[in-house]
């Protein structure tokens, strides 16, 4: 226990030297602040609501840079090691792998997280000041939904991490991978549901398999207790599971972060050869 | 009140009293003991009294029923901490019916009726009764809570009504007028209830109430002339639902958070001459639904300044609405500010069948050059995604999503997509016009500044993490050598079990028929072609001895050391300390101290950092890092990065890092290879110190020097197998006998001393 937190001490402090991760955590804290202060500027008006739009905002500059930085630092950290050599040199300690990999995803998810709280933080100071009317259970509870959807694309990134060779082929797979998540699942979808005239019940189903989707999910029901903005298939949601519906999302989200890791941890494990 | 009246009533009230006194009390001397005033009799009392008389009734609990059958005030009286008199139906029936014309009701607590649906049970009921008052009356827990039938002009002012707590399906009415014209609702406070409904009752004024958390906070059907003002209704699953009517008035009101598969803060079904006037809509799943309204062809609605924020739809209107005359509304940050129901191919036609013109649209992005306060551009709602789900409503799912910014990208880059524009305002007004009164209801308290303060508190927690992960200051390991004494100081990380004894004829470490296969180079995926880069090597190594792996590039050499230290998989066996490296790689790699061919570390770590974090790793006590240091001759570098070292302090910071957990047994990959001459024999040198104190050497090299100074034995390696062993000068002759003069498999020693820069041939594949 002791060495794999050292090894996410050293990641993470690995990580607050990292250009990329600085680049991040600028991007995200700027954007969160800017789209927040631009969205809000209209709600002084009546002291009410108004957090319908920056609540859009949000979710929507986190499920494209969030899952961006998961998968992107996550395929760069084993792949990169291992370009470097310095993977081979920390396998040589008496540690185990899984311990190695442990402390890379406990590292690179503080990192993470340190980058979504500042980010989420500094949006708060503005939206506080805008607007008094944001529930700020609800708003934690976005930060927190956020940061479920960066350890699960943490995790994501670092399975396609260990099963590459080359750091610079890692990013690409998780560029590509990003893409499909963000992108190409859902215009598919989209296409599929008006062409093959899928029930909402499928549509739903569908939409699940995608973590993104899932976090959207869930953050909507956090932010506005209820899916009637998304539609039938919102409404089919809350029917079908009821009080359920948080739990399940929560958990489906947590399996994406559990379950990837231990096929990252296997693939680790087994394939041997650093 | 008038005085005379009130004299009236007391006397009155004072007969009632001692006429049913000796009566009552055989009757209630159980309930007396439990009631802290002398029980009245109210039903007695209103029996007895003289119409238009006053009836006052002081705090208690009074059963229900209670029928109301002669004009009188009855008027609760409150006692000294503002309890009233409490009237109980005992969950049965309805608590008060008023029958008689004229009856002023007021300041009671009606509480506790039946639940029968078909009875209607509820708390007040006038029946047949006009020009009735209710005034300052709470109802509770009843089914329903204040019906009127034919009780034209009831006045229903400043009463509480909560309904029973059910779920919605099953509650009654918290207000129903059947067939009551020219009545008066105001100030009321109607919750948790189902509807408050209006049925044939024209000319009825609502003003200045609040419907929450309703099903329909207000629901008319065939009222004409109903004047709707400055109500508040908010999280009901409607606002208010007009039904089947003609000229009404909706003004002034607030419509907040009206949510629910079909939640609308206003709908309007089959009306006409409806004027919707200075309202504000707030997050309501829609803010306005039209549905078929007007209703008749040749009436025109009025839908002015009213505020529509924040709602999922503004606007909401089914096919083929039109004739409705919307202006100077402010449409601000509706996800949808106008949609209509369906889509449908002729969707321009349908808004446009309504006419727009100077509302504000917080989506317009035109620009006003004239400075007259009206976008110079018209306002178009345009929006495929928008079209896209008004006619497949399924796809909502997918808003907030990326990729509903594509949609929208891809219609404004290829024109061949953009879709017709849902409506048109020709003159959008640039700033909102906003309606005389504020909005009704209270602002929403935050506890958003303590919720940033721990968010930012959290983000800075890695930071102290780092710190907590940093405990040894570098001034703690460099400069002064530490004593004893410190290194107790120092919380002491548990140190590796001492290796097991082995006597000096025991090897420390075996390898039997170790071999090693890669994938083919290239190999397509079905494939299974390997090549062998080691093949049947065994070998033993003893206690203090130093063995050296001697060959060319690619005979294996490396990938021996590598097998050893867990980074391969092999077939064979490899034994250190008697521990098997295949499954207890992790205990034994604890007796193994590895110096790699160049030292791969993070550059910008300091030498003690470096330390610092093998030594956690390698759970070693901090003190040893001045040791090791001081052993290699790297003390006073300790705030150097490591980039900045020359390549031979690299090599010794290296063996100072293998050295931390004083193993018996080192590894090295061509231990000199990067280093110049004089390094090379300073840091040979310190090897064969560290092999005299009795250290193992397992070494691989191709430079003879280094084997010929250094080795007690060699292993000479070519093509993945040992092809010959023994002392280096015994295999050296032998070598150059049998190949005729060559130095050995190896290249020939450069006469400067350094060869060159090995390459790792099977790991670049």
């Amino acid at each position: 226990m002791d060495k794999i937190a050292t090894l996410a001490i050293y990641e993470l402090r690995a990580s607050v030297r990292n250009r990329w991760f600085v680049l991040y955590t600028l991007t995200f804290t700027l954007l969160a602040s800017g789209l927040s202060y631009l969205s809000l500027s209209g709600a002084g008006l009546f002291g009410f609501a108004g957090f319908g739009r920056t609540a859009a905002s949000l979710i929507n500059l986190v499920l494209l840079i969030v899952p961006l930085m998961g998968l992107t630092v996550g395929a760069m950290s084993v792949a990169g090691e291992r370009e470097q050599s310095t993977l081979s040199y920390l396998l040589a300690q008496p540690i185990g792998r899984g311990e190695v990999l442990l402390g890379k995803f406990l590292g690179l998810g503080l990192a993470l997280a340190t980058t979504l709280l500042l980010g989420f933080g500094l949006a708060g100071i503005l939206i506080a000041r805008q607007s008094s009317t944001v529930e700020a259970d609800r708003y934690l509870a976005l930060a927190g939904i956020s940061l479920l959807l960066a350890l699960a694309s943490l995790s994501l990134g670092l399975v396609i991490s260990v099963a590459s060779r080359r750091g610079s082929l890692a990013v690409g797979v998780g560029l590509f991978v990003w893409l499909l998540l963000v992108f190409l699942a859902d215009l598919g979808l989209m296409g599929t549901a008006v062409a093959m005239r899928l029930d909402v019940g499928a549509l739903l189903t569908l939409a699940l398999l995608n973590p993104l989707q899932v976090f959207k999910i869930a953050a909507v029901q956090a932010l506005q207790a209820s899916l009637e903005v998304l539609g039938p298939a919102g409404l089919y949601a809350t029917r079908t599971f009821g009080e359920g519906l948080m739990p399940l999302l929560l958990g489906v989200l947590l399996l994406w972060v559990w379950v990837p890791l231990g096929v990252a941890h296997l693939i680790f494990v087994r394939e041997g050869d650093v | 009140m008038n005085a005379e009246r009130r004299g009236l009533g007391i006397r009155h009230l004072l007969v009632g009293c001692l006429a049913l006194a000796g009566l009552l009390g055989a009757f209630l001397a159980g309930d007396a003991a439990a009631q802290p005033e002398p029980p009245f009799d109210l039903q007695a009392a209103i029996a007895q009294a003289p119409p238009g008389s006053t009836v006052e009734v002081p705090p208690g609990l009074y059963r229900g029923p209670i029928v109301v059958d002669r004009p009188l005030r009855i008027v609760g009286r409150q006692g000294p901490n503002g309890e009233r008199p409490i009237i109980d139906g005992g969950g049965q029936g309805t608590v008060v019916t008023i029958a008689a014309d004229g009856t002023v009701f007021q300041g009671f607590l009606v509480r506790n009726s039946g639940i029968d649906v078909d009875n209607e049970d509820g708390g007040i009921t006038v029946d047949k009764a006009v020009d009735v008052v209710l005034a300052d009356n709470r109802i509770e827990d009843t089914l329903y809570g204040i019906r009127g039938i034919e009780a034209h002009r009831l006045v229903l002012r400043g009463n509480v009504i909560r309904g029973k707590a059910l779920p919605v399906a099953r509650r009654g009415d918290g207000i129903r007028l059947w067939q009551s014209e020219n009545c008066l609702v105001e100030d009321n406070v109607v919750e948790g209830v189902r509807d408050a409904i209006f049925w044939f009752s024209d000319d009825t004024t609502v003003r200045r109430n609040v419907f929450r958390g309703n099903r329909y906070g207000v629901h008319m059907m065939y009222t004409d002339g109903m004047v709707v003002r400055e109500n508040l209704t908010e999280g009901n699953s409607v606002g208010i639902y007009l039904m089947y009517s003609v000229n009404v008035l909706i003004e002034g009101n607030t419509f907040r958070q009206n949510r629910g598969p079909s939640g609308y803060g206003l709908g309007l079904k089959d009306m006409d001459a409806v004027t919707v006037r200075d309202n504000y809509f707030f997050e309501n799943r829609v803010g306005l639904f039209f549905d078929n309204s007007p209703a008749s062809v040749n009436i025109y609605q009025e839908i002015r300044r009213n505020v529509l924020a924040y709602n999922d739809m503004g606007v909401l209107l089914m096919p083929a609405v039109a004739r409705n005359r919307f202006a100077e509304n402010t449409f601000l940050d509706n996800l949808e500010q106008v949609a209509a129901k369906g889509g449908g191919s002729r969707q321009g036609d349908i808004l446009g069948a309504n006419t727009w013109e100077g509302n504000y649209w917080s989506d317009y992005v035109g620009y006003d050059a004239d400075g007259d306060g009206v976008g110079d551009l018209p306002y178009r709602s345009e929006s495929l995604f928008e079209n896209l789900i008004d006619r497949y409503p399924e796809l909502r799912l997918f808003r907030f999503s990326p990729v509903q910014q594509t949609i929208e990208m891809a219609a404004r880059a290829f024109p061949v997509f953009k879709p017709q524009p849902k409506l048109t305002d020709p003159s959008p007004r640039m700033d909102p016009l906003l309606p005389p009164t504020a909005p009704l209801g209270a602002p929403m308290e935050s506890a958003m500044g303590w919720a940033t303060a721990a968010l930012l508190a959290l983000a800075v927690l890695p930071a102290v993490a780092l710190r907590a992960g940093h405990p040894a200051r570098p001034a703690d390991v460099g400069g002064r050598p530490r004593s004893a004494a410190d290194a107790t100081e120092e919380p002491m990380h548990p140190t590796p079990p001492p290796a097991p004894t082995l006597s000096p004829d025991e090897p420390v470490l075996v390898a039997r028929r170790l071999v090693k296969r890669y994938p083919q180079p290239g190999r397509p995926w079905w494939s299974d072609a390997t090549i062998t880069a080691v093949e049947d090597v065994s070998f033993q190594l003893f206690p203090g001895e130093s063995l050296a792996l001697w060959g060319a590039n690619g005979a294996g050499k490396t990938t021996v050391l590598k097998c050893i230290l867990g980074l391969l998989h092999y077939e064979g066996e490899l034994r250190l300390n008697g521990l098997d490296l295949r499954r207890q790689g992790k205990q034994a790699r604890r007796f193994l101290g590895y110096v790699p061919q160049e030292l791969a570390f993070h550059n910008e770590l300091t030498v003690a950092d470096t330390c610092r974090l093998y030594a956690r790793l390698k759970e070693v006590s901090p003190a040893r890092i001045p040791q090791v240091l001081a052993l290699v001759g790297l003390a006073g570098q300790e705030r150097k990065e490591v980039g900045a070292l020359s390549g031979g302090m690299k090599q010794r910071l290296a063996l100072a890092l293998a050295l931390l957990s004083d193993p018996p047994v080192l590894l090295l990959d061509e231990p000199t290879s990067n280093l110049d001459v004089n390094a090379r024999q300073e840091f040979i040198d310190l090897l064969k110190r560290l092999r005299d104190r009795g250290k193992s050497l397992l070494y691989s090299s191709h430079h003879l020097a280094e084997v010929t100074d250094l080795a007690d034995r060699v292993l000479v390696m070519a093509e993945g197998r040992i092809v010959a062993e023994g002392p280096p000068r015994t295999v050296m002759a032998s070598l150059q006998g049998a190949s005729g003069g060559a130095p050995g498999p190896g290249e020939p020693e450069q006469p400067d001393g350094t060869g060159p820069r090995p390459q790792e041939v099977f790991q670049a594949g």
